[in-house]
């Protein structure tokens, strides 16, 4: 019996080492060990690149498309937008299940929940089954580490496992297991205590912490 | 009032030119100060996500196109108009890739706001926001994301007062301007002018 397979579409203009790839590689790895035949693309160099279209035919080909993007301002950013805008379901294969994932460096993960329901409407819209949406905040401290590792993001590798147990099965994802990702990885006041630190020490770099407040453009 | 519409229609969709007509003629005639720009006209790279705009360049962005001119508009409207198609509930692309390179406006400090965590706002003040979503299929759950979306866009961009409105492409002219008219009675109704 030929293997099933699940496509992870990255939604971050990064090309490397974003948190979006690296939260959607995780749920893709428990997929690939529940028996998936797995595959990533890069919406942004897919578009840059010209190869719309293929990764079109391999999301029409896949049993499952999971899209892991970033919050931009309350939604999707751009280029899966247009990513979007293109896509035609060739209505081929049928029972098709999408699900999608968005980080933000909100510590909130609810603060995802509109760019989730854009997800949501294009699936319906396009005929694939919704499996659900993960949403999860303080994307800003987990970024690219190992999250096998980590203890701090460990309930969302169960939640991911448990996941990627229900798709194997056939089945859509529980609401208690996506919610267990959408608990938050640590408290709303060390975040914003390290985010602001993070913030000063970066602009250092560039002898700029004492200008981070410049309006350029007050008249 | 100053109002800028940032006009995101697809110029390939047939119904564009007449809903930016009606924008443009509902507008054009009941503001002083009014400027419409056509984003599908302009060189706006998408964002790269550096936070550059941020630390390195601190309220601008460092990659140097269109967008600097654009963040300049809209900080000094009292109006900010979001004319775009219902895609998905949510922008098109067209304005999405604008509104991807607002965030130099908003400071990366963290502050609590209306309950949850938001950026500080870089500026003493911000416009009000109007989002002019237009459908080319009905859909109820796309209208209400829309209308969200443009809510959290107002909680994040700090702007003092919000409107969402959504048209069928098929609407008749007079009834869209009609509409477009009340709202902007509303809009000066509420002291905006300058």
């Amino acid at each position: 019996m030929q293997n099933k397979t699940a496509i992870l579409l990255i939604g971050s203009p990064k090309p490397f080492k974003s948190s979006s790839e690296n939260i959607g590689k995780l749920l893709l790895g428990y997929l690939a060990k529940e028996g998936f035949a797995t595959d990533i693309e890069h919406i942004g160099m897919a578009i840059r690149e010209g190869a719309v279209d293929k990764v079109i035919h391999k999301v029409n080909n896949s049993d499952i498309t999971i899209i892991s993007t970033p919050l931009f301002v309350d939604s999707i950013p751009a280029p899966l937008i247009s990513f979007l805008e293109l896509y035609q379901n060739d209505k081929q294969k049928t029972n098709k299940k999408l699900i999608g994932i968005v980080n933000s460096g909100f510590p909130e993960s609810f603060q995802n929940d509109t760019a989730i329901e854009v997800l949501r409407l294009f699936s319906i819209h396009n005929d694939f089954y919704w499996a659900g949406g993960f949403t999860i905040g303080c994307g800003g401290a987990f970024g690219s580490m190992d999250l096998h590792k980590s203890k701090m993001v460990k309930h969302i590798a169960e939640s991911f496992q448990e996941a990627a147990i229900c798709l194997s099965k056939g089945d859509t994802i529980l609401k208690e297991v996506l919610e267990k990702a959408s608990k938050p990885i640590m408290s709303t006041f060390i975040y914003v205590f390290f985010g602001q630190l993070g913030w000063y020490l970066q602009s250092i770099k560039y002898h700029n912490q004492f200008n981070l407040k410049a309006r350029p453009y007050a008249k | 009032m100053k109002v800028l519409v940032l006009n995101g229609l697809n110029p390939n969709q047939p119904e564009s030119n007449r809903f930016k007509d009606i924008v443009n003629s509902s507008f054009g005639l009941n503001s002083s100060g009014f400027e419409m720009v056509d984003l599908h006209t302009k060189k706006i790279h998408k964002c790269r996500g550096c936070f550059d705009c941020w630390v390195r360049t601190p309220g601008e962005c460092f990659v140097k196109d269109d967008s600097q001119h654009i963040c300049n508009l809209i900080i000094n409207c009292n109006l900010l108009v979001f004319l775009t198609p219902i895609v998905y509930g949510g922008y098109s692309s067209y304005l999405k890739i604008m509104l991807d390179r607002i965030i130099p406006l908003i400071s990366p400090f963290f502050v609590k706001y209306k309950g949850e965590i938001h950026h500080k706002p870089r500026y003493n003040k911000y416009p009000a926001l109007l989002g002019l979503g237009i459908q080319s299929y009905a859909s109820s759950d796309e209208v209400k994301s829309f209308k969200q979306i443009i809510y959290r866009n107002s909680l994040n961009l700090h702007s003092p007062f919000f409107h969402a409105e959504t048209f069928m492409n098929t609407d008749d002219e007079a009834s869209v301007k009609n509409t477009m008219i009340d709202i902007i009675l509303r809009m000066e109704d509420l002291n905006y002018a300058e």
